[in-house]
């Protein structure tokens, strides 16, 4: 069972001041699952439209402490995925600035 | 790549339509309630399912943080072994929207433990192909438990909709055994 207390002291990734409605469940839930990472892995974040990919990037603003990209409804899979790909090839050809985990 | 779906059964942010992922009988814009109709009137897809049949490491269902439960981690413990299986993953977290459920915002918890407590939705993983039950409620609550929670299925309570709620939770049931059955639990 993880411990509270040490997962109270992991990085805070998603941050707040979004708009998303108060008592929306989105947020919460987004806060738990970028808890189950490393606090030095990085993430790439690819977000469907909706109201989490609305309400959280109000340009200038934005919520998000690692890589994001807004996507449309049905391609955010596809936009992670070819990040991916470019990730595996800019590796392979050593073009990367620094170790990020994939 | 994980892929995580947060399910709040409608097209939320731009006004709540009904999608696909909509219950059936729920009263949305799209698919109002009224004198003659009475909400949606088709059943829910299965998305989980739907990613389980594309033979991916790993799928599963779960809910946000309920504390003092017994799943209370369920979705840490999830997202924390998706993130270390290499290929396409898949999570789909049941995760209430207070606007288009019409509930109310300091129990809305209280609503997705219904969800779970009444098997509308299961607890569940599928790794390589072998299903795994992660809660199994000791006494399946009646779906009314999760219906008459929710300003969305108001009308489903009225006596002369009876009918509705049978069809409803006939179909949960239905569900409910086809899962105990693949994760060889019955
Ligand atoms: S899903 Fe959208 S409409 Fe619903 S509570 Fe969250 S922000 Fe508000």
């Amino acid at each position: 069972m993880p411990n509270l207390k040490e997962l109270s002291k992991k990085k805070v990734r998603f941050t707040g001041g979004h708009r998303m409605c108060a008592g929306c469940g989105a947020p919460m839930v987004v806060n738990w699952i970028l808890k189950a990472l490393d606090d030095d892995e990085r993430a790439v974040i690819s977000n469907a439209t909706g109201c989490l990919e609305v309400s959280t990037c109000l340009y200038p603003y934005t919520s998000w402490k690692d890589s994001w990209v807004h996507t449309a409804f049905e391609n955010a899979a596809a936009t992670c995925s070819g990040t991916e790909a470019a990730f595996k090839a800019l590796k392979k050809k050593d073009l990367l600035m620094e170790s990020i985990s994939s | 790549m994980l892929y995580v779906c947060y399910d709040n059964g409608a097209y939320m942010n731009t006004g709540i339509q009904r999608s696909s992922a909509t219950p059936y009988g729920a009263d949305t814009t799209t698919s109002p309630a009224g004198k003659v109709k009475q909400g949606k009137e088709q059943f829910r897809k299965d998305l989980t399912e739907i990613m389980v049949a594309h033979h991916i490491p790993y799928a599963a269902q779960t809910v946000p943080v309920i504390p003092g439960t017994p799943y209370m981690f369920d979705l840490y413990n999830k997202a924390e072994k998706a993130f270390k299986i290499t290929g396409a993953k898949f999570m789909n977290v049941l995760t209430p929207c207070p606007r288009g459920w019409r509930c109310d915002t300091a129990t809305e918890l209280e609503v997705v433990k219904a969800a779970v407590e009444t098997c509308f939705w299961p607890l569940y993983e599928v790794e390589n192909g072998e299903y795994k039950i992660n809660y199994i409620p000791k006494e399946k609550k009646p779906i009314t438990e999760w219906l008459k929670l929710q300003g969305r299925f108001k009308h489903l309570l009225k006596p002369e909709n009876e009918h509705i709620v049978q069809k409803i939770q006939e179909e949960v049931d239905r569900r409910w055994e086809r899962l105990l059955f693949l994760a060889k639990v019955k």
